[in-house]
């Protein structure tokens, strides 16, 4: 729990990358159009060192963070007039054929900060790698299941020579797809996608990413020094072929571990924001001048999780039970301190479906209407009966394991055993865990109910809602299995039209929580961060990719 | 003396060899992977491919085989698995070497003003400035390093803005965290310091060199104080070895890249090469100061001698 939040709010700090603080000894001369000549520097932070910038072996958001700066992706999620729109980054342009399984990219002309030019060669390069067995990458789950033979590839049933990827000549990428794939084009900006060159990551071997030095990017921005665990500063890249249009000269990352420190740091004007989802903190930024508070939803839900195995559990209405049983206000005020908002759906806020923006805004919530109409306790003593279990709640006791063992979570674990206890009548043993144990005691299905965190890996409704399929069920291991609700997805999956996408998506929800109610949301993450106001042209968005491409000072 | 020596060293050899392999079968006992800090569950065949790159699909035995294999014939500890293309020992040599700027400065001061504090505090002994001193000692044992830590980042950072709250590199990054590492040394030696005197002052050797004249001043420079120091030097092995170790707190608030983190994060990232090599270096800088400092309190002390 603890480490999912931290990578929550460390992904909402990433995405946005948009640090703030300066340490003063910003940018040289001045800046490259906007803001009327003033120093151009962006002082900004990671809570963690980033493990690599070989975007094939790194994992970690803070990675992430530098990369989208540092690396252009076939395409970014930008915003314009508070709409995202994708834009056309790496790839000048890109079309499909018919069907949608095959997708040519024209690569744009653009230089790598080294000097040498970009070829198609580089995005095949860094696709096929990410798939190939002996790199290893942690990242291949991305695309296994879209590009031709990716799950093959990856199984090593087929050698890397009959991935669907091919540079077909220096300037044009072709990627062909196992199926259709609506969404492929929300893949493109993720690392899975990245560009690496085949020369320089092959001479630094194992190396390559770890340094400074040993690295070698084409985005907007250069890496200029990387101190370990401590600082890294990027410059802009003057090679890069929308220069024109970045306006920052310098960027600088301060790595702190340290909540306290990065709030102390941002107070005093060392960081020119920060991300916070502590109530204590965000009322005293909120008296602070000169700074604007922006709340943003992201795509991420917390959750609990039965196992349908377990005898209790096996029963519908029971878990149907638990899960009404939840006053999702009441946690959000008590226990989040409004900082999230109360979940009624699976797919969160902030997932959007191409161009009709904001699934939520399409979908009603499918927990809202239940909630009203149907009684929790009731339908415990039903699921009881059908189990054979009498008629007295209290004798029955539930494991509920945490993926934490911080202060946090005991508060968390006792206000969940005390609510269970008020409307169900049941009893609540609260089971603290390591992540590591937490997460080998679910998968082996040895828990009843559990809890967790999930977010997006990429901007479209099948990120989460694919996740309960019976090909993908190891993910949120609750044994739940329905051949309506995976066919249904598998349509989706395939479905070029849009609106008929959402309603299948809809469909697949329905289900999830008529049939299955085998996950139990409770809130939908929101991230509240704090900006010095003369940081100027952010993009909000959680899931936006266009890093820091645009963002400019005015008035520090 | 020189038998003595090669006895100690052998004893540390072993001493090493366990350690190593304790705690290598350990932390491959403990549930979890290098991918953990994912936090998520990845697919089967990509944990098998991840495996199979870093060697971890082989069975514990033959890693450990693997492992001692290039730390005796070629010295490596291999790479990090957080880090990758990072090698352990360099990070070792370079954040050890980050951690003990701060860590051997604040030792130093820490021995002085703890030293001198606890001598003014026996020499007083119910007066007041015994009381200041012990009322110093106490605050310094008792208050966690990272409230003091915050305590001082907030005032001379936030409030009076003369300081930065974090970084490295100049030494305004460092006068911080120089005062709190040393604030718990000051305590101690303090403490130490004046019951060690205390005690010696009580000897009969004390009272019959007061009685053939000696003068006050001598009496506490040539008995009490060489006495009352020698038990001080155990507490020393920990200390110096602690300067390169780092502390994980302070060096988390004030965002210095030392050793300190890595002894935390690597076990929480089950960093398998990273836990065995910080272990590694921290045992083995234990048992090296360990035997320096037997060997100078044999040098000092005649009736410890070992023959």
């Amino acid at each position: 729990m603890k480490r999912k939040l931290i990578a929550s709010l460390l992904m909402a700090t990433m995405t946005l990358s948009l640090a703030a603080c300066g340490k003063g000894d910003g940018g040289s001369s001045g800046g490259s159009g906007a803001g009327g000549g003033e120093e151009q520097y962006y002082n900004t932070y990671l809570q963690t060192e980033p493990s690599t910038l070989d975007s094939i072996k790194g994992n970690d958001n803070y990675s992430r963070g530098i990369l989208i700066n540092t690396m252009e992706p076939l395409t970014r999620l930008v915003e314009k007039d508070g709409e995202q729109v994708r834009e056309a980054a790496g790839a000048e342009s890109w079309e499909s054929n018919e069907d949608g399984t095959v997708w040519t990219f024209k690569i744009r002309d653009n230089k790598w900060s080294d000097g040498q030019e970009v070829t198609a060669a580089d995005y095949a390069y860094g696709i096929t790698q990410t798939l190939n067995p002996d790199a290893g990458s942690p990242n291949s789950f991305f695309t296994a299941g879209f590009i031709k033979n990716g799950s093959k590839v990856v199984n090593g049933e087929a050698s890397v020579e009959e991935l669907g990827v091919k540079a077909v000549d220096d300037k044009t990428l072709e990627i062909t797809l196992e199926a259709p794939t609506p969404y492929f084009m929300s893949l493109t900006d993720t690392r899975a996608c990245y560009p690496v060159r085949q020369d320089f990551a092959e001479q630094y071997g194992e190396t390559y990413g770890s340094e400074a030095e040993n690295f070698v990017g084409n985005g907007p921005f250069k890496i200029e020094s990387w101190t370990h665990n401590s600082e890294i500063k990027l410059v802009k890249n003057e090679n890069y072929w929308d220069a024109e249009n970045v306006k920052l000269d310098k960027i600088n990352y301060a790595i702190i571990n340290d909540e306290t420190a990065v709030f102390n740091s941002f107070d005093s004007g060392q960081l020119d924001w920060c991300s916070t989802g502590t109530e204590e903190w965000v009322n005293r930024f909120d008296k602070k001048e000169g700074v604007d508070r922006i709340d943003a939803v992201i795509p991420s839900m917390r959750y609990d999780f039965f196992n349908v195995n377990d005898e209790l559990f096996s029963n519908l209405n029971v878990r149907k039970a638990f899960v009404l049983a939840v006053d999702r206000e009441d946690m959000a005020k008590t226990i989040y301190q409004d900082m999230h908002i109360p979940a009624y759906w699976w797919v969160p806020q902030a997932v959007s479906t191409g161009e009709l923006g904001d699934y939520r805004e399409q979908v009603e919530a499918p927990l809202e209407k239940t909630a009203k109409e149907e009684d929790a306790k009731e339908l415990l003593l039903k699921g009881m009966d059908e189990l054979g279990l009498g008629s007295d709640p209290s004798k029955i006791t539930v494991k509920y394991s945490l993926s934490a063992t911080t202060q946090w979570a005991r508060n968390y674990g006792e206000y969940v055993q005390q609510k269970y206890k008020d409307i169900l009548g049941v009893n609540i043993e609260l089971d603290f865990n390591e992540w590591s144990t937490f997460q080998q005691k679910t998968n082996s299905g040895e828990y009843q109910m559990a809890n967790m965190t999930w977010s997006t890996d990429y901007d479209d409704p099948m990120s989460m809602i694919s996740l309960f399929t019976t090909e993908n069920s190891s993910n949120i291991p609750t044994g739940w299995s329905n051949e309506e609700f995976d066919a249904l997805i598998d349509q989706a999956g395939k479905e070029m039209d849009e609106a008929k996408r959402v309603d299948l998506y809809s469909q697949a929800e329905q289900i999830l929580f008529n049939e299955g109610c085998n996950i139990c949301p409770l809130v939908n993450e929101m991230q509240h961060v704090f900006r010095y106001s003369y940081v100027k042209n952010v993009d909000e968005k959680f899931t936006s990719t266009s890093g820091l491409k645009y963002v400019y000072i005015e008035g520090r | 003396m020189a038998k003595f020596i090669i006895k100690r060293i052998g004893y540390m050899l072993i001493t090493l060899f366990i350690v190593i392999t304790a705690t290598f079968f350990l932390m491959h006992s403990i549930p979890g992977d290098p991918l953990a800090h994912m936090a998520r569950n990845l697919p089967e065949q990509t944990r098998e491919n991840y495996y199979e790159k870093y060697g971890l699909d082989k069975s514990t035995p033959e890693q450990y085989v693997i492992f001692m294999k290039n730390l005796l014939t070629k010295g490596e500890m291999g790479e990090s698995l957080r880090y990758p293309g990072r090698e352990v020992t360099d990070t070792l040599m370079t954040n050890s070497a980050v951690s003990a700027k701060p860590g051997g400065m604040a030792l130093v001061a820490g021995l002085i003003i703890g030293i001198l504090l606890g001598i003014v505090a026996a020499l007083n002994k119910n007066k007041w400035p015994d009381y200041i001193v012990m009322f110093i000692a106490i605050l310094g044992i008792t208050v966690p390093v990272f409230v003091l830590a915050s305590v001082l980042q907030y005032i001379f950072s936030v409030k009076l803005m003369v300081l930065p709250t974090t970084g490295w590199g100049s030494w305004k990054n460092i006068v911080l965290p120089i005062i709190v590492l040393s604030f718990g040394t000051i305590a101690t030696y303090a403490r130490y310091v004046k019951s060690n005197m205390l005690d010696v002052m009580g000897q009969d050797y004390i009272l019959t060199a007061e009685a053939k004249g000696v003068s006050r001043f001598n009496v506490v420079k040539k008995h009490v104080l060489k006495n009352a120091f020698l038990p001080c030097m155990t507490l020393l092995v920990g200390q110096v070895s602690g300067i390169f170790t780092g502390s994980f707190v302070v060096e988390k608030i004030f965002g210095i890249p030392g050793l300190g983190f890595y002894y935390i994060n690597s076990i929480n990232d089950r960093d398998y090469t990273m836990i065995i090599g910080t272990t590694i270096f921290a045992a083995a800088l234990f048992v090296f100061v360990q035997l320096a400092v037997d060997i100078a309190y044999s040098l000092m002390d005649p009736r410890i001698r070992v023959k």
